[in-house]
């Protein structure tokens, strides 16, 4: 895909913007490749509301 | 992406054509030379309705003719089936990728129009493992967005005027909305708004099920939609102010070598209202000259006159011959008592009595004389004093005249030369873009208070939505039920927040790439080398060029210059987002000189050693200026003309 480089770029600056919060980058990498994947899907809300769990379930916030 | 083959079927005047676009070892440059109407705009409406389904240059006669080739419509029987398709053979890196766009029309004789009966198109491809695969219709479109996308289509195809006048066409917000879809931030911000909604339908459920929790959530809902409302506003706002920028810059391009006319003619006014009250000034000396010359003139003449009267009655003063000392009473006395101081008797009428009476009146008269010589001594002394002065009276006033003379003659100097300033210059177009500068000045200034202000409501906002979040994190944590709901939350909205943040840096690192780019691509080929200083694309996603003297000057370069930035805007558009498709340019030299042309013949052959550069020339734009660059270069070069009829295109291979 022609537009490689720059979805390289996008993956590298969420690790750098999300350093140290490993399922938060995995969250929004997976969502990411979703949406380019499955462009304009209308069940996104479903999709989105399973991965947050998904995710979620790993993640420790501060409260 | 490289265009390899064209092949049109029925499309317009493309009855039955295919061009093949085979690369030289070095350079990969075609050339399409056409006459007005023969086929070359219409070339890049077939390249855009194959992958689009549209077609944006389409001339107005066009548009009212079927896409359907006349002669084939003309030549077809009644109830046939004829189809026009446009089949865009391409390469990316080794793999062969196939366009095909058709329609297929049903030929009704009583109806002008043929009937649109059914439509095509596929993308046929070679999988992983090499095996043909293809595509249609939606999924056709979505592939062909992954490799040229629609959005951004302007910045590969366009023609020539386009070129000319990219930057004034291509604003800030254009750019922008180009470097939003490049760094796949659209992407981006379509995650963070499905991140929101879904991270406020959870917050929702929770509400539902506590009226405190629905309550806060309402709060932050309406904080919100107020911060939406304020955002889009400031992105209002700031479009205005970018549209108010580059008229801004427009106007001082067009005015910077123009003199401020405006202030100049009201300089000249007060230079002439000066002028006038100086002038009266010495005209009111020139008539005290006059009139000193005038009075003195007169008593000039006289003054021979004067001196010897003067010395005459100097001299008897001097000889005391006047005033006269003669005592008439002796002789009166004579008279009376008729004896002379001998004794001797005065008889009446004697000689002796007229002789005395002779010698009363002769001492009467000269007692006169004397005296009104002696009354004359003071005046002709003053006249002499008037005299005397007149020659520095007459200095003065002269030299007050001469240097009120020299005064005028140098507001006239002035007067003059804000004549010769404001010469030659259309005076009320010039004020006109002196006006305009003052509104847009004015419009701009006043939306950087407005957006500044906003950002400061805006900056409230999301304090008060944080505040407001952990309330209801707070709410939530009270009760056990709410636990989960209350991760998801905090999660989605953590998720929210980091991609926010890589939409700025993708955002500012794509325009730094592309500004890089442009400006290398752009001194690289660039045949002034010390005319320009740089290259850079502004905050506002504004491209600037800078003259080696320090001021904006891309109003100002020349058509060949401008085509030169745009063209290397565009390489860099191609390389930074990877979309590598070839660049098509229509009339690409028709408002350019002779000696520019030679320029730009220059630069098109060292694009096309890097990219594939497909150019589409009016025969009497491709002068020997271009053509003894690129005739020894180009991959391919074709004529196209129209049939007798008009309705049919032909290709002649030149090479």
């Amino acid at each position: 895909m022609p537009s490689m480089n720059i979805a390289k770029q996008i993956s590298e600056v969420i690790k750098e913007q999300a350093s140290n919060d490993e399922s938060l980058q995995e969250f929004i990498l997976a969502i990411l490749k979703w949406e380019l994947t499955t462009k304009g899907a209308f069940q996104f809300k479903e999709n989105y509301r399973q991965m947050i769990k998904q995710y979620s379930s790993k993640w420790e916030d501060a409260k | 992406m490289r265009i390899e083959r064209i092949d049109l079927k029925n499309y317009r005047q493309f009855r039955s054509v295919c061009i093949d676009f085979g690369r030289s070892p070095k350079e990969d440059l075609h050339i399409l030379v056409a006459d007005n109407g023969t086929g070359k705009t219409n070339l890049l409406n077939a390249i855009n309705w194959c992958l689009y389904g549209n077609e944006p240059h389409l001339s107005k006669d066009s548009q009212q003719l079927p896409r359907l080739n006349l002669n084939t419509l003309v030549q077809a029987t009644e109830g046939t089936k004829e189809i026009v398709s446009v089949e865009l053979v391409t390469e990316t890196e080794g793999n062969r990728i196939t366009f095909k766009r058709s329609e297929e029309y049903l030929v009704h004789k009583d109806r002008k129009q043929p009937v649109l009966h059914d439509i095509n198109f596929t993308v046929t491809y070679l999988d992983d493992k090499k095996n043909a695969k293809w595509v249609i219709d939606e999924e056709a479109t979505a592939y062909v967005e992954r490799f040229v996308p629609r959005d951004i289509r302007e910045f590969f195809f366009f023609d020539g005027e386009r070129l000319d006048t990219y930057f004034k066409s291509a604003t800030g917000q254009q750019i922008s909305n180009a470097i939003f879809r490049i760094s796949q931030v659209d992407t981006l911000n379509r995650i963070s708004d499905r991140l929101e909604s879904v991270v406020n339908d959870l917050k929702r459920e929770a509400g539902k099920r506590s009226p405190q929790i629905e309550e806060i959530r309402e709060a932050i809902e309406d904080k919100e939609k107020k911060r939406k409302e304020v955002m889009e506003q400031i992105a209002e706002l700031g479009v205005q102010k970018e549209d108010a920028r580059r008229k801004i810059d427009e106007l001082n391009e067009k005015l910077r070598s123009i003199p401020n006319i405006e202030a100049l003619q009201a300089e000249q006014a007060k230079l002439r209202e000066t002028y006038k009250k100086k002038d009266q000034v010495r005209n009111e000396k020139v008539i005290d000259k006059q009139n000193l010359l005038f009075e003195l003139g007169i008593l000039l003449r006289l003054y021979p006159t004067l001196q010897v009267s003067s010395q005459v009655i100097s001299e008897k003063v001097k000889n005391k011959e006047i005033p006269q000392t003669y005592d008439t009473r002796l002789l009166d006395n004579i008279l009376i008592t008729r004896q002379c101081i001998c004794t001797r008797r005065v008889e009446e009428g004697s000689s002796e009595e007229k002789h005395i009476k002779q010698l009363r009146a002769d001492i009467a008269t000269s007692s006169v004389i004397a005296r009104e010589l002696l009354q004359m001594i003071s005046p002709i002394e003053q006249i002499k004093k008037k005299i005397s002065t007149f020659k520095s009276e007459l200095e003065r006033i002269t030299k007050e005249i001469q240097l009120y003379d020299e005064e005028l003659n140098d507001l006239n100097v002035k007067i003059q030369s804000i004549d010769s300033q404001i010469g030659g210059y259309n005076v009320e177009q010039v004020k006109q873009w002196y006006s305009e500068l003052k509104d847009y000045q004015r419009i701009y200034d006043f939306n950087i208070e407005r957006i500044t202000n906003l950002k400061l409501a805006k900056e409230r906002l999301d304090k008060e939505i944080a505040d407001l979040n952990q309330d209801l994190n707070k709410a939530l944590l009270k009760e056990a039920v709410f636990q989960e709901v209350r991760h998801q939350i905090a999660f989605g909205n953590r998720a929210s927040g980091v991609v926010n943040n890589v939409v700025k840096t993708m955002m500012d690192r794509v325009r730094k790439a592309i500004e890089n780019e442009t400006r290398d691509s752009f001194f690289n080929l660039v045949w002034k080398k010390e005319t320009f200083k740089d290259v850079y694309i502004d905050e506002n996603y504004a491209l600037h060029l800078i003259h080696g003297l320090g001021y904006e000057c891309l109003g100002s370069v020349s058509a060949s210059e401008r085509q030169l930035l745009a063209l290397s805007f565009v390489i860099a558009l191609h390389k930074v987002s990877g979309f590598d498709s070839p660049i098509l340019v229509d009339t690409p030299v028709a408002r350019v000189s002779n000696e520019q042309r030679e320029n730009l013949g220059k630069i098109f052959y060292q694009i096309s050693r890097n990219k594939q550069l497909i150019l589409l020339f009016l025969p009497t734009e491709y002068s020997v200026e271009i053509s003894r660059n690129l005739d020894t270069c180009a991959s391919s070069m074709r004529k196209l003309r129209l049939t007798k009829d008009e309705r049919e295109i032909q290709m002649e291979v030149i090479r």
